[in-house]
This record gives C-alpha cells, structure tokens and sequence, in this order.
C-alpha cells in the first residue's frame, strides 16, 4: 500500500494541508509543534479510525472549528487505487468513506490500509504490563485474521457478562456452580480454545520473523524472541477440560473478587533477550533496539499473511536510536516500504552522507513553504 | 410553559409512554382522538380495556390468549409430541404464519441476559419441565443474537438428559438477499448449515 496524497482540513493546527508523497522514503522536518507528527496521526486514523496519541477526537479539531477532515489517496500492491476519508463533526460524530462510499461499520475499515507506527509511546511495549503486551500480540493477529477478532471480541463480552454475573450472586450470597454459569463458562471455553491455538500459532512464525530482523538492526549478540506464558498452561488437545475444571474449582474464588481470574484474558506475554525477561535486564538502548525490531517485525509479519505492502510511520526515530541504527533501518525499510519519517534535524542525514537521491527521499520541511 | 389543557397534557403524556412514539407524535394522536367523534374515543378506550380484562397468559405455553388453556394447547389435531421454544408471543405468531409447524409452543418471555439482570428464575423455565413428559422433540426459534445463544446453550444443557431430539431452526441467508451483501457471520453459519440438494 502506498499513500499517495493526504488532505486535512481543520486537523490540530492545520487549517487546510495537502501533502504529495514519493513511494519510498519521506522525511518531514521541522521545528517542535510544526506538526510533523500530526502528518503520521492523520494517516492512522485513516488506517485505524483512531488517533495513537491519547485524547478524544473531539480534541483533534483545530480551535474554534466544528469538524475536521482527511482525504488519503492509496494505491494498492495491484495499482488499484482506493481513496479513504474520515470526517469528524462534533454534531454528527465521525463518519468513514471508503472509495467515496459510506462504511456501516466504521470498523470495516480496519485492516484495509495497514500502517504499523513507531513513536516514543510505543516503548510501553517493552516496559509495561502485561497488557500492553497482549494487546500487540492481538491487534497483530486481528489485522490479519477475522476468526481471531471474533473470537476475541465474544470472549471479552463474555467474560463482561460472567463478571457481572458474579457480582449478582455475590449480593444475593448465591455460591453454587449452577447451569447458568456453566453454560457461559461453556461459550468462553470455545472462544478461549481459539485464542489460545491461534496466539501459540501466531508466536511461533512471528518469532522466524524477529530474529531475522533483530540480526538485521542491532549488533547485540543475543537471541531474541517473545513467550507466551498462558495462564492455562497445558497443550491444546487438554485445554478446553483443564479449564472447564479450573473455572469450575474458582468460582467460590471468582465470585469473592467478582471477576474471572483464570483464562486467556490473563496471559503473560514475555520478550526475551537471551533467555531472560528484558523488563529485569534488559538496558534503555537495548528496549529501544528491541522495539523497533519488534515494530519491524510486526509490519512484514502483516504483511506476509495479508499480501499487502505495510506503510511505515517513524514518529521522532532519531530520539530512539543511535544515528547508525537510524540509517540502517531507513535503507532497509525506506526501500522496502513507503515510510515517514518526522525528525526535528535534518542535518544530521547530510552529516552522515545519507544518499538522498540513492534511497529516492522526498523532504517535507514544515510549516509548509518554509524550507 | 405549557399551555395545552390539562386534560390534553395528560393524554399527551400516557400517548408519549408507547414504544416508538416520542413528544411530537403523541401530540399528533391526541390531537387526532380531540378532533374525532366521542364514540370513536369511546370505542378505543374500551378496545384498550378489554386487551387487558379479556386476554391473560395460557398457564402451560405462557402465550397470550383469551382462554385457558390456549387455541392451539387445546388443540387434538397438533402434533402434542413437539414443543418450539420461542422468546416472545409475537415470534409464535410469526411462525403461525407459515402454517409449516403444527406441533406446540412454549413462550419463555424473554432471554436470559446477565447486563440486565435476567436469571433463569426470570423466564418461564420452570414450567417447561413438566410439559416435556412424552415429548418427542424440542426446537428452538430463538433469536440468534448473544443472549439468545446462551439461553439456547442453557436450555439444551437442561433438555439434553431427558432423551428428547434438541435442534434449532436454521441460521443462513433470508430470501431475496445479495450474497455480496451479507455480513461474514451470516454467511459463516449459512455454509456450516448448508443442506444436501
């Protein structure tokens, strides 16, 4: 997938932007708050329908303004072109256009223009709780397979409903195994069963993928790869009767919490340097270093199971990395894949005799007209 | 400030209380009952009296009917070796329709759904019990929404012991729909439930 125009009206401080992108590497630079990283935003939200900075929509229109707009021209891997547009009004709330036709769901949209991004708040991924490592693992394997997303998406309701559940029969000071839960407990194992088969599946190629690319970008000796550590620790073929048994044994248990506290929801996701949980060890370059592979590893594991061309955005890539690694992962991706890149100093790829006209680089300096 | 009538406030209001009828309508229809004769409203009012005094609930399917039990548990010619298990009177009515099932009913008056607060004691499970002595098969018509399929699993789990045929009505295309046009859940159970031509 490449992006060839984007359009924004009335997006954070643009009033009205168009941008023309080349299909390989594109760096936009400029001073801090000239909205590099606004470009990126925009883009994911044409991909995703939602920001990855934090906030409400409501919080991207330009002050004093009731809407914004973003019109993104894409071309496929098969040269068809496909135009998005995602309208936000504070009456009307936010509406998605694909090829100029109104999506039922906005959530259609998920999947068809896949960007992987790479900002300084991704690094959460490396230091942060479980779930933020969950939910990389899960909004990999949902971008590529519909199955999983259903499935996930039913076990979460499920295990809502199973928890309010408990709460009723905590206040009603109900604590016997009935029929009620049981059938609940029977719809989660099916769902569980999926998740289970397809993030051990989904670990097991993705990681192929990780220690070719972690080769590629550092110079650490040391293998890398990410574990599941399930909380039903057992192989498929005796899951779903080891956890039909723990949910049963824990539900005296799960009814004093009021929530369900065995199954997939609580599986521990652990990236391992060498043979140990960077969290414990691992030094502030080396997450970084891990980061990025994983990010890389995330947009040609996509793209291995969707066939279609990632886009990279680089949110700020030179305040993560060394200036070395930073030229090293441009010409590799640059040439792979459309990539933005935002940095706040452009001087340093002329210092380091990065070959623009070589990698075929297009500059966006911002404000626009001010380079 | 309102500056209607009492009595026509007051109309308005009970109007406004029907499913789907909002401020605006409810003034149109009270509106219209004020410009109409006085036996017309008479007559409407005693339509809606009499729905309350005449009709109750059949004490073994829970269908609405004006005798105990109902037309069609009185029945001799339906086939008293079936029961289908529906959600609300309305879907009973639905598959009436068809004139294609002349066995009996038995209306649950509701699904059970956790969010709401809708428990098994809620529905009407215990009497289904009794009335499945003798009984041959089973169907469900609920409806396949999530709080639907759990009562479906629920009951089925309770049936199943009994040595009675359990199935459910199929899940698949409507007529006259664009295959295109169908979402992939649809079309994942009208595959799975596909049947030999």
């Amino acid at each position: 997938m490449k992006l060839k125009t984007l359009k924004l009206n009335y997006f954070r401080n643009y009033d009205n932007g168009f941008f023309e992108f080349n299909d390989n590497l594109n760096i936009i630079y400029g001073d801090n708050g000239t909205g590099k990283t606004t470009l990126l935003e925009a883009i994911h939200f044409l991909s995703l329908t939602k920001s990855f900075r934090a906030g409400s929509d409501a919080d991207v229109i330009k002050n004093k303004q009731d809407y914004f707009q973003i019109f993104g021209q894409f071309t496929n891997s098969k040269k068809k072109e496909i135009s998005v547009n995602l309208n936000y009004s504070r009456h009307e709330g936010k509406k998605v256009f694909l090829n100029k036709n109104e999506l039922k769901k906005k959530t259609d949209i998920i999947g068809k223009i896949p960007v992987i991004i790479l900002s300084p708040g991704t690094q959460k991924i490396t230091e942060g709780g479980p779930l933020i490592r969950r939910n990389f693992i899960d909004r990999i394997l949902a971008q590529i397979n519909k199955e999983y997303l259903i499935a996930l998406m039913e076990y979460k309701k499920y295990i809502y409903q199973r928890n309010i559940l408990l709460n009723k029969y905590r206040e009603k000071r109900i604590n016997k195994y009935d029929k009620y839960i049981e059938t609940i407990d029977e719809i989660l194992i099916d769902y569980a069963y999926t998740i289970q088969r397809k993030r051990s599946e989904c670990i097991e190629s993705f990681n192929l993928v990780l220690k070719e690319v972690f080769k590629k970008t550092s110079h650490f000796n040391k293998e890398v790869s990410v574990k599941i550590n399930p909380n039903i620790n057992v192989d498929l073929e005796n899951f779903k009767n080891v956890f039909r048994e723990k949910l049963a044994a824990k539900f005296e248990k799960d009814i004093l919490f009021g929530r369900t506290g065995t199954g997939p929801h609580l599986d521990h996701l652990l990236l391992l340097f060498g043979d140990r949980d960077i969290r414990f060890i691992g030094s502030h370059g080396e997450h970084k270093i891990l980061l990025v592979s994983l990010k890389m590893s995330e947009g040609i594991y996509i793209e291995k199971n969707i066939n279609e061309k990632v886009i990279f955005l680089l949110d700020d890539l030179f305040a993560m990395l060394d200036v070395t690694h930073c030229m090293n992962i441009l010409k590799e991706v640059g040439q792979q894949n459309q990539t933005l890149v935002t940095t706040a100093d452009i001087t340093a790829f002329k210092k380091y005799g990065f070959d623009f006209k070589k990698y075929n680089v297009k500059t966006f300096g911002l404000p626009i007209g001010f380079s | 400030m309102s500056t209607l009538p009492a009595s026509l406030q007051i109309l308005i209001d009970q109007l406004s209380r029907f499913p789907g009828v909002g401020k605006k309508s409810a003034q149109r229809l009270a509106f219209f009952i004020l410009k109409n004769p006085r036996d017309d409203a008479v007559a409407m009012a005693k339509a809606i009296i009499d729905v309350k005094d005449r009709i109750s609930e059949c004490s073994q399917c829970h269908n609405i009917s004006e005798d105990d039990p109902c037309d069609i548990c009185s029945d001799l010619k339906r086939d008293h070796s079936t029961i289908c298990i529906v959600q609300e009177s309305m879907d009973m009515l639905a598959i009436e329709k068809t004139g294609r099932y002349r066995g009996l009913y038995h209306v649950l008056g509701g699904v059970l759904s956790p969010l709401n607060g809708i428990g098994p004691n809620d529905l009407n499970i215990d009497d289904l019990m009794p009335r499945l002595d003798g009984i041959k098969e089973v169907i469900f018509a609920i409806n396949p929404t999530r709080d639907g399929e759990t009562t479906l699993l629920y009951l089925s789990k309770l049936i199943k012991n009994k040595g009675i045929n359990v199935s459910r009505i199929a899940q698949g295309l409507p007529m006259g729909i664009d295959i295109e046009f169908a979402d992939e859940l649809t079309l994942t159970h009208a595959i799975k439930g596909r049947t030999q031509l």
